[in-house]
């Protein structure tokens, strides 16, 4: 039996996944295989996502129009056109999470396991995003209220609409504290879909997105090497605290939103 | 816009013929709809995709007339929107608060984008 690999190289982990979960073997062509099956299967369940958002987008924006009183405004961004399956679409593969990070994943859940182990078996259940997508908000305040809202969509949405629309939609879960994720704070919410299906729904702010953006090369590197130099003033140090510093403006522009708009 | 874009450079004809039946399409639409609300606008335009599909070219393309024809009708190069801004705006939203395919939410949100139509500036009240 190989020995579980304590840093994360591709080639190891395989070897010991194949040989440690039998009904797993030939890992990574199953995966390919797994991943293409939930792109074919969950397209509606995507084009109901979107209506979703969609609907939340327009009832939240007229909420901060009213709340902010014309302080920090912007429109939310959601995914609409990213979750068409057109032949020119490059995005609608990156809904789904790559086979290369999801063996990341599972030898990070198995890395202090001895039975038990995350496989195909279970693998929606151990791992939740992997179909995943993203509401990019003007701030962190309006993200707040976006998730708020996301909660509450069965009061929101019409009923008839809901049937009609969205009744593919089995439950909406949001985590109503923004957590760090990946070196930056987001809400996170995950649909639940009745055909057992789950999409993460990540929603942060706009200056976390472009934090998001110059970072995630840089980050995934950090997250999956040993040794790279992690002392002060490295580049992956100064990442971290870039995102601290701006998250502590987020916070402290919501504050400012706050005062001014008291009567 | 990329499917008038690429009928256009093909030298295809029929998209002048197209456009031109949306136009028609949109005014009798707004003839009724102008003046009631961007709600009762969404719930049409839910239906009317079809309409846009089944005689603008095809499904793909249609869909990005209905879009383009709805929003830009308002508009001139040499105006902009002018008075007409809360028409676009109307549109705009109702499109986004419609059933209307995520192709045609995504066309709307491109096209409000590259019109400068920003939801910031129309008013609720």
């Amino acid at each position: 039996m190989p020995e579980f690999p304590q840093a994360f190289a591709k080639d190891l982990y395989v070897s010991w996944h194949n040989k440690s979960v039998p009904e797993d073997a030939d890992i990574v062509a199953r995966l390919d295989a797994v991943r293409l099956e939930l792109k074919n299967s969950s397209l509606s369940s995507l084009a109901a996502l979107s209506q979703l958002l969609t609907q939340i987008k327009v009832f939240t924006e007229k909420e901060c129009k009213v709340r902010f009183k014309g302080i920090s405004q912007g429109q939310f961004s959601v995914p609409t056109a990213q979750f068409s399956p057109q032949p020119n679409n490059k995005g609608f593969d990156l809904l789904f999470k790559s086979s290369d990070s999801i063996l990341e994943k599972l030898w990070r859940k198995n890395l202090k396991r001895s039975a038990n182990y995350a496989s195909l078996s279970n693998l929606g259940s151990e791992i939740t995003d992997l179909v995943r997508t993203s509401v990019v908000a003007p701030t962190l305040g309006h993200a707040r209220l976006f998730a708020e809202r996301l909660e509450n969509w069965v009061d929101i949405v019409d009923a008839p609409d809901i049937e009609k629309h969205l009744a593919e939609i089995d439950r909406v879960e949001v985590d109503m504290e923004a957590k760090l994720a990946s070196g930056y704070f987001a809400y996170h919410s995950n649909v639940h879909f009745k055909s057992g299906l789950c999409i993460e729904v990540q929603i942060y702010s706009q200056l976390s997105e472009a934090w998001r953006s110059i970072s995630h090369r840089l980050y995934e590197t950090t997250r999956l090497k040993e040794g790279l130099a992690t002392g002060a003033g490295s580049a992956e140090a100064r990442l971290v605290s870039l995102g601290h510093l701006l998250h502590l403006a987020e916070c402290e522009l919501d504050r400012l939103a706050i005062d001014f708009t008291k009567p | 816009m990329h499917y008038t874009t690429e009928l256009l450079i093909q030298g295809d004809k029929n998209i002048l013929l197209y456009y031109s039946a949306a136009l028609s399409r949109w005014r009798e639409i707004l003839a009724e709809y102008a003046s009631k609300s961007s709600e009762e606008l969404a719930k049409e335009l839910s239906s009317q995709q079809f309409w846009f599909e089944e005689n603008c070219g095809s499904r793909w393309v249609g869909q990005e007339i209905m879009v383009i024809t709805g929003i830009t009708q308002f508009y001139t190069t040499e105006s902009g929107f002018d008075e007409s801004k809360h028409l676009a705006l109307k549109v705009y939203r109702a499109f986004m608060q419609s059933y209307c395919s995520l192709e045609v939410k995504g066309a709307a949100e491109d096209v409000a984008k590259s019109y400068c139509l920003n939801e910031a500036d129309s008013d609720y009240a």
